[in-house]
């Protein structure tokens, strides 16, 4: 049960996700996406290096870049 | 638009982007707005009479928003729309597949107004994704009615209509059941988490769905592969654009003919009319002609571009390019979605500049705005694929070789926005950071046939019309230019003397400037003029085959370097007026909007410059 920034998953591996720092401007926006404090998310497709990848979260398929997503903390399913 | 806009009801259609809310605004009014699988797609605000399904009202379809907190221009404007107070209902749009995200949206408008009419399309996708929605037990959570559609099948709109009518009768300090009242008010804080939790919590309630593989999965795994995916970016690009000048060729040639033989009969009626003599002349060697000139030029690779690109859009592959493209874009300080600006300026740069509201930040938004006019429009595109076909389709690549180079001129065009983009980023931004999400619809089967119809009927046919409405009057004042004569010759060839210096540097010469600068009120003109500004003699021969076009400009000194350096100036040169007048309109600021008209125009000179002086020096 480890807990992990959101872009550190790997590739397919899924969480669920614990907070979203608020502190971003980014963050309300991550919110009405879906990035709630315990829904699950699944990583699914990133480019070669990773900079952008996009997300499953409530039904939908959402990309984000690194940086952007590095503001979800996420606890890693087993 | 209404004359009765006092009795009228009037209905807005809200809710977040790509739940199919244009789909709905054109099934209720008949109308034929403009809809595709993204994000954004509506940027303006359509209305619209819907007088059918037991209704007459207005309706103003909304752009989607995640929400209604003012955060982009567009959230802003359907803010602004929902608070006025306008509206007799607002029909929230949802997506039955993603209940939790629209709930969010529909409590938030629940909390301006208790006139709220919710609609949730996509239910059938939904249930073949294993999720059932509960409406019943949902309207009585929410205490406002809920309805299920099927916008594109046209099903569950009289009970919308019945709805919305039921709603507007309320008074807005008239309470909803007080209960439900209570609850919503207990469940919802202004708060986003809060609101999107008690969102979640709703949906728990009304939602069962069993665990099922997202339906696009499979095919995303290739699309978006991390290796082959650029490649069948490239790949598409490449059969789209070699379709496009295989398949244009033979209509545009015949097209050509028609028109040709069309030219007797329609002198002769103009004769059975009595006009003089020198109006007939002027009629048909300038205005008929020149109208001629450019439709039989540009309806074919219209008809063929337009549907094909429509297909990408509607089956919702646009996003995945954005997808794609975001890592080259973000090095330069843009973002993956500009390449979906730069795909609506492939139709036409004053759609493309409108279309960059779609970017969040301001800062995105200028930047594409200035770089829209680097994608050749359509009224481009039929001049870089005629002197394509002319001088580099020989060999035994044929065709193909042809293509290639199209392809490879978008690919430049790609290379420069990002380089000019770049610059802008550094000079006027200093880097600046800005967030970037991108939402990946899942993929829709299009109505193959009715999207074809509909994008010949409205956009390849009202482009074309609005070519011909300036290609006329055009043609008369080309046609005056190049007969009436001073002194040394006509006006026209007065002016291609005192430009020849100036184009010399840059490899063309006065007549191809003298056309782009001509061509200023619409780029579908620039190869017509530039052969009336070479025939010289006041009226424009006729252009039935590619291989006359050819003989005309080798005649008039073309070499391989003219033909690289039109190429060039084709590309990047000033933007038309109806761009710029856009442009003004979108970054709000004369600044900006020279600097928009700068930008691409010191690119093309100096590449042309750049391209002339290594063919000079190579000679």
């Amino acid at each position: 049960m480890r807990e992990k920034l959101l872009p550190q998953l790997s590739m397919g591996q899924g969480g669920k996700v614990l907070d979203v720092s608020a502190n971003s401007d980014i963050s309300e926006r991550l919110i009405e996406l879906g990035f709630l404090p315990g829904n699950h998310v699944k990583k699914l497709y990133g480019d070669r290096t990773e900079s952008i990848c996009a997300y499953r979260i409530a039904q939908s398929c959402i990309a984000l870049r690194r940086e952007d997503a590095a503001c979800v903390r996420v606890q890693c399913d087993v | 638009m209404c004359g009765c806009s006092v009795m009228c009801e009037l209905y807005l259609l809200a809710g977040q982007p790509n739940v199919g809310k244009s789909t709905l605004f054109n099934a209720l009014t008949g109308m034929h707005q403009h809809t595709g699988n993204w994000i954004g797609k509506t940027v303006a605000t359509a209305k619209g009479r819907c007088r059918r399904y037991g209704a007459d009202c207005m309706l103003l379809d909304l752009p989607g928003t995640y929400s209604l907190d003012a955060r982009s221009n567009e959230e802003q404007c359907a803010r602004t729309q929902i608070l006025s107070g306008d509206a007799n209902a607002v029909i929230v749009v949802c997506d039955a597949c993603t209940p939790q995200r629209s709930l969010t949206f529909v409590l938030q408008v629940l909390e301006i107004t208790s006139r709220v009419v919710v609609a949730f399309n996509f239910a059938d996708a939904a249930a073949k994704r294993g999720m059932h929605l509960d409406f019943d037990h949902l309207q009585t959570l929410l205490g406002v009615p809920v309805v299920a559609v099927h916008a594109r099948k046209k099903q569950g709109l009289e009970q919308l209509m019945q709805c919305a009518k039921t709603v507007s009768a309320r008074q807005e300090a008239d309470p909803r059941a007080a209960a439900q009242m209570h609850l919503v008010a207990s469940l919802t804080g202004t708060a986003p988490l809060s609101r999107a939790l008690a969102a979640r919590e709703i949906v728990a309630k009304v939602c069962t769905y069993a665990p099922m593989t997202h339906g696009s999965a499979h095919a995303d795994h290739w699309i978006l592969h991390r290796r082959w995916g650029k490649l069948l970016l490239l790949v598409l690009l490449g059969i789209v654009l070699m379709v496009t000048i295989f398949a244009a060729n033979y209509p545009s040639e015949a097209l050509a003919r028609l028109f040709f033989t069309m030219q007797t009969p329609f002198t002769t009626l103009l004769r059975m009319l009595h006009l003089p003599p020198a109006v007939i002349h002027a009629l048909v060697q300038g205005v008929y002609r020149t109208v001629a000139w450019v439709l039989s030029v540009m309806l074919p690779p219209m008809a063929i571009f337009f549907p094909a690109f429509s297909l990408l859009e509607d089956c919702g592959y646009l996003p995945r390019a954005a997808f794609l493209l975001d890592r080259p874009f973000a090095r330069c300080g843009s973002c993956g979605k500009q390449a979906l600006t730069m795909c609506m300026g492939l139709g036409c740069n004053a759609a493309g500049v409108m279309g960059c509201r779609i970017l969040d930040s301001d800062k995105q938004r200028r930047m594409a705005i200035a770089t829209n006019a680097l994608v050749p429009c359509n009224g481009r595109f039929p001049m870089l694929i005629a002197v394509l076909t002319v001088f580099f389709s020989g060999g035994f690549l044929g065709a193909f070789g042809a293509a290639a180079m199209l392809c490879g001129c978008i690919l430049l065009s790609l290379g420069v926005t990002l380089l000019s983009s770049a610059f802008l980023d550094r000079t006027f931004f200093h880097c600046e950071k800005t967030a970037f999400t991108l939402e990946l619809p899942p993929y829709r089967r299009p109505p193959v046939l009715r999207v074809i119809v509909r994008s010949f009927a409205d956009r390849t046919l009202r482009v074309a019309g609005r070519a011909a409405a300036v290609a006329a009057p055009a043609g008369l004042v080309l046609y005056l230019l190049s007969n009436l004569r001073t002194g040394e010759g006509t006006v026209l060839s007065l002016c291609t003397r005192a430009l020849d210096p100036i184009a010399r540097c840059i490899g063309l010469d006065g007549v191809l400037l003298a056309a782009f600068l001509l061509a200023f009120p619409a780029n579908e003109i620039v190869l017509p003029v530039a052969l009336l500004g070479y025939a010289g003699g006041g009226t424009l021969s006729e252009m039935t085959s590619y291989a006359a076009l050819h003989e005309i400009l080798v005649q008039n000194g073309w070499t391989q370097e003219t033909a690289i350096c039109f190429l060039l100036f084709a590309l990047f040169h000033w933007p038309c007026s109806t761009t710029v007048l856009t442009i003004k309109k979108e970054a709000g600021s004369i600044g900006w909007t020279v600097l928009s008209v700068l930008l691409p125009t010191c690119i093309g000179i100096a590449l042309c410059g750049l391209v002339h002086l290594v063919f000079r020096i190579l000679s």
